[in-house]
């Protein structure tokens, strides 16, 4: 029985830890890993400034900008669904009078850029004509067209922004012809440069045009949700229309010839690699760092720091058009680390992209692009540009790949 | 005294081919050097013994005649587990292994043979290691953890026969495949994990080889038994990526074993082995540098108290030997005393034999002293 009970004892301790610590690195087998380093000049097959991101109406930040004569931003909301009858004492009723007609929008504070008191302008943006042409849009931002606004001091621009709209205006709206809906075009001016940031759908916030249809205390002011109702044949689209971005004036953030990454418009820098199949495919990588050479740019704000995304694009290979290419991309942070720069620095810039190497060592030459975008996390609401030199620059500036790699490490044989 | 037993039992029969199916051998990194740690292919029985019993032990691969002990044939499983210190150069560190290192079979030919087959392990290449360093890219150093793993062992499958000649005389001979694989991963984790991906790779290495051995079992009175045999060792092949990289020879070995019967129930057992293990040379590197080794034993085997109708064998030994590859250009040299039992059960259909060792390893200067103990069990269950 004693000798059974130790045999039942040795199968049920039958767990292992092989890890030995002591005696090394006299006793361990010895692993001559050796790594080499190789920096890369010519690795780039493709490298572009794309615009067009974030597509019209996806914005989650809307900016309004009086920058001088460098950055002139207004945005655009759409209630084309207003209530146009109320009730009171039971009775429906058509509104034929309104007061304290208003539209309310929130503010991204951090946004939010004034040294004088801001004046924020609100026109009647209704047009029959193409509704989203931005010339189309820009010329309706006329004084005739003016249709509410205030001025603001500069500590008054907290979160939550009221802005009176006139009340004949507004009723006009809503007992003229049809359509019956009011879309408004937002600007700022101050008599020093000025912006605000205005939280759009995208971004989790619900702007209000409300007007109390009566004087009777007993009869609630009526709120309006923003909404699109064109374009009729796409309803994505219509969605997005709900608020969108108007860029009037940008002189600073052009990228020419180089890698241009934010500003308004905004900018994408798009990089596809050929990297040596000898390296990528039958090596293994353990660093990878796409050395970009900054130039410094003075345009709008040069001093504000931004946040840049460095992130894998997912589109296939055979997908051609680099600006949609540069649309489909992994969610930021997932193989890259993002990066904060200054658009008035410049040198050197270092992205650790070797997660992004593995990637694609591990999905094969045939599948996924081996490409990467750099965008700003404020995209399409931050004027800030910043640039880089893209391949067509000489020597040391352009961009460059210094990857770190071991060979296949022999070690099965002692 | 070889291990009698009578009727398989279900129910262990089923417990010990299951233990089979989950092998996982390992050994530390002293004694693991080279190609592996040589378990000695010795059974429950002869291991309690100092590896004395080797040659006149029917369940242990060594001598081909030694099969005819059996008798009535039978089937062994032997199951061991380790828990290994090292003392190097100022740290401690400890690891616990299990290993299925023997599995042998046999039946009757006749009256006057017997035929067998033994699955064993011939160098057992199972260990890991943890270790912390740094390493340079460029200017930057950077630490990592890295833990080295390796799995599989070159293994002995024999297939043998014994034919008594004489009525104290036996022969025999086996035929060897020496098959085995090693599976090892190395991963080396960098703390910075987000400029440096970890390194990680694979390797498996397979053998394969053959060999020829041959014993004898003599019998020169009836209180001695004398065992002599040897083995002559093939080509050995290593393939990694189904390419051949290296060939060498399997090594060979010659042994000669006696057991005296000294007093009614008490027997002395001795052993001497040489194992030419330097025709491995050329399997490895020039850092795998295999020796020829001894491997002397010396073992008491008693009998013991009776409890119920069960009689119970106590046994004991001392062994010292060498092992077959160098540690940093020095031969380790291992000194193991064992203690050991066993018992019929299952109304004696079935014989349970276990041995402690207590073992040290050490290789002339090297700053490392290795310690173990050993359990083993051997379960042998017979028709």
């Amino acid at each position: 029985m004693a000798l059974l009970a130790c045999a039942a004892g040795s199968i049920v301790a039958c767990s292992e830890d092989l890890n030995g610590t002591a005696g090394c690195p006299s006793l361990c087998p010895e692993q001559n890993i050796v790594s080499r380093d190789t920096l890369l000049e010519t690795f780039v097959a493709v490298d572009t400034t794309v615009t067009g991101y974030p597509t019209l109406g996806t914005e989650a930040l809307l900016l309004v900008a009086s920058r001088g004569d460098t950055l002139d931003a207004r945005a655009v909301i759409r209630f084309d669904t207003l209530t146009q009858r109320f009730t009171r004492g039971g009775a429906d009723s058509a509104i034929y009078a309104i007061d304290s007609a208003m539209v309310t929008v929130l503010l991204d504070t951090t946004g939010t850029k004034a040294t004088a008191p801001v004046t924020v302008e609100v026109y009647d943006v209704d047009t029959a004509a193409v509704d989203t042409a931005t010339s189309v849009l820009l010329s309706l931002f006329r004084p005739d067209r003016v249709i509410g606004g205030k001025t603001y001091a500069v500590t008054e621009l907290k979160d939550t922004l009221r802005i009176p709209l006139a009340n004949d205006r507004v009723l006009g709206k809503l007992t003229g012809e049809a359509p019956r809906r009011l879309r408004l075009g937002f600007r700022v001016r101050s008599d020093a440069s000025a912006q605000i940031r205005m939280v759009a759908r995208e971004g989790g916030a619900t702007s209000q045009l409300s007007y109390d249809p009566s004087p009777d205390t007993a009869v609630k002011a009526i709120v309006n949700t923003p909404a699109s109702l064109t374009p009729t044949n796409n309803s994505t689209l219509r969605t997005d229309l709900t608020d969108f971005q108007l860029v009037a004036v940008n002189r600073g953030t052009s990228a020419g010839s180089m890698l241009g990454v934010g500003g308004l418009p905004a900018q994408r820098a798009y990089l596809r690699f050929d990297i040596p199949s000898r390296l990528i495919d039958s090596a293994t990588v353990v660093r990878a760092t796409l050395l970009l050479t900054q130039v410094p740019n003075s345009s709008v704000d040069p001093l504000d720091s931004l946040t840049i995304y460095p992130q894998v694009v997912r589109a296939a290979v055979e997908l051609t058009d680099v600006v949609r290419s540069a649309g489909i991309l992994n969610p930021p942070g997932l193989e890259i680390d993002s990066l904060r720069l200054r658009p008035a620095d410049g040198g050197v810039r270092s992205v650790e992209i070797v997660s992004a190497v593995r990637e694609w060592q591990a999905v094969g030459p045939t599948t996924l692009q081996r490409a990467i975008v750099l965008r700003s996390s404020a995209e399409g609401a931050s004027a800030p540009a910043l640039l880089f030199y893209s391949s067509e620059a000489t020597g040391d500036l352009r961009p460059r790949l210094r990857l770190t790699y071991v060979n296949k490490v022999e070690f099965g044989i002692p | 005294m070889i291990p009698r037993t009578i009727i398989a039992h279900p129910v262990a029969m089923f417990a010990a081919l299951t233990l089979a199916a989950s092998t996982a051998n390992a050994q530390g990194t002293l004694g693991a050097q080279g190609f592996g740690y040589p378990p000695g292919q010795l059974s429950a029985y002869a291991r309690a013994l100092g590896g004395a019993a080797g040659e006149t032990d029917a369940l242990s691969p060594i001598n081909p005649a030694a099969l005819m002990l059996l008798r009535r044939g039978g089937l062994y499983l032997q199951s061991e587990q380790e828990h290994r210190s090292i003392d190097a150069a100022g740290q401690s560190s400890g690891t616990r292994t299990y290993r299925f290192p023997l599995f042998a079979a046999a039946v009757p030919l006749g009256s006057r043979g017997m035929v067998g087959v033994a699955f064993s392990t011939l160098l057992d290449r199972t260990w890991g290691t943890q270790a912390r360093d740094k390493q340079a890219f460029g200017n930057d150093s950077v630490a990592y953890l890295e833990r080295f793993r390796s799995e599989g062992a070159l293994n002995d499958v024999r297939l043998a026969g014994a034919w008594a000649i004489r009525d104290n005389i036996v022969i025999g001979a086996g035929v060897h495949l020496f098959p085995g694989e090693n599976r090892l991963t190395i991963a080396r984790v960098f703390d910075d994990s987000l400029s440096f991906a970890p390194l990680r790779d694979s390797s498996n290495v397979n053998y394969f080889g053959t060999g020829f051995s041959a014993g004898v079992l003599w019998h020169p009175g009836r209180t001695l038994t004398v065992g002599a045999s040897g083995r002559v060792g093939g080509k050995l092949r290593l393939r990694e990526r189904d390419s051949v990289r290296t060939t060498a020879d399997v090594p060979s070995r010659y042994g000669l074993g006696v057991r005296y019967d000294a007093i009614p129930g008490a027997s002395i057992l001795l052993r001497a082995d040489r194992t030419l293990w330097s025709e491995m040379a050329g399997l490895g590197s020039a850092r795998a540098t295999p020796d020829d080794a001894w491997d002397f034993g010396l073992g008491v085997d008693a009998l013991g108290p009776r409890v119920a109708t069960a009689q119970i064998a106590l046994r004991a030994g001392v062994r010292r030997r060498t092992l077959p590859f160098l540690a940093s250009a020095e031969q380790v040299r291992e000194t193991g005393f064992t203690f050991g039992a066993g018992a019929p059960f299952a109304s004696g259909r079935a014989q349970l034999e276990l041995f402690l060792e207590r073992a040290a390893r050490s290789a002339g200067s090297v700053d490392a002293k290795e310690r173990s103990w050993t359990f083993g069990l051997g379960l042998t269950v017979r028709p």
